[in-house]
């Protein structure tokens, strides 16, 4: 494990208990050391400005919000404007989808999910960002032919 | 190179406690009818607690909760449009649905 990964930050927005609980077994798996939550998409502004997470991991169905508007919210402001965000829903039409996307949104997961690829969702893409970090080159692009 | 399998046993439990919890609310709502019926904060709950439970269904391993949670919320959305006029019929199909779902988690 990268101590670089250990050292990533993620915030979930996610008012589902049981979700949440899978979100955060997810990343205990792939070692990620601070994980913060929230089921409230309102507190996700403040909290992403205070902790600067990696990686949010964003709900569209919430109690208090709606998570689009909290994704827009997020990549209008300049402090939280490069903080990758994927949306993890149950919301399924293409037009969410896009909607999602066009806002910003780094990737757009559909509950349910298998548990087993989201978890490589979430090592990939912040093995991506440790090779960012450090200069070398992503193992998906090493292994990589000339395209 | 495969994967190791994600051992889930020790969150799967939790899960199936939570499902239950949710079920037996459902049940009261769908018991006392009227919430149901007026639009009030019961129709939310039971939209709410079916859309989690259609999301968590399948990502723990119960795709049946999946498939039987998306049927309950497709009506209780149909309810919200008034594309669905909320009689006994309906209340008998939810019913006999959230028993279904009780049963996933009997054994």
């Amino acid at each position: 494990m990268s101590g670089l990964v250990y050292k990533r930050r993620v915030l979930v927005c996610e008012d589902d208990p049981a979700m949440l609980r899978i979100f955060r077994f997810l990343l205990q798996q792939q070692g990620i050391g601070n994980i913060f939550t929230t089921p409230k998409g309102e507190a996700v502004p403040g909290i992403a400005v205070r902790e600067k997470p990696d990686l949010i991991l964003l709900d569209l169905m919430l109690p208090d919000k709606d998570g689009l508007t909290v994704l827009k919210e997020l990549k209008s402001a300049p402090t939280t404007c490069d903080i990758p965000v994927v949306v993890v829903s149950g919301k399924e039409s293409e037009q969410q989808i896009s909607q999602a996307l066009e806002a910003g949104a780094l990737d757009y997961v559909i509950k349910p999910f298998d548990p087993a690829e989201m978890g490589l969702r979430i090592r990939n893409f912040l093995s991506s960002l440790d090779a960012a970090a450090t200069g070398a080159t992503p193992p998906d692009a090493a292994a990589g032919g000339p395209l | 190179m495969s994967e190791p399998v994600l051992d889930m046993s020790e969150i799967i439990d939790l899960y199936k406690e939570d499902a239950r919890g949710m079920i037996a609310r459902m049940q009261d709502v769908l018991k006392t009818w009227s919430g149901i019926v007026s639009g009030s904060d019961a129709r939310k709950d039971l939209r709410r607690w079916s859309h989690q439970l259609r999301g968590s269904g399948r990502t723990y391993g119960f795709r049946s909760v999946t498939r039987i949670s998306k049927a309950i919320e497709k009506i209780v959305i149909a309810l919200e449009s008034q594309r669905l006029t909320a009689d006994d019929r309906v209340r008998q199909s939810l019913l006999r649905k959230v028993s279904l779902l009780e049963s996933v988690f009997k054994s």
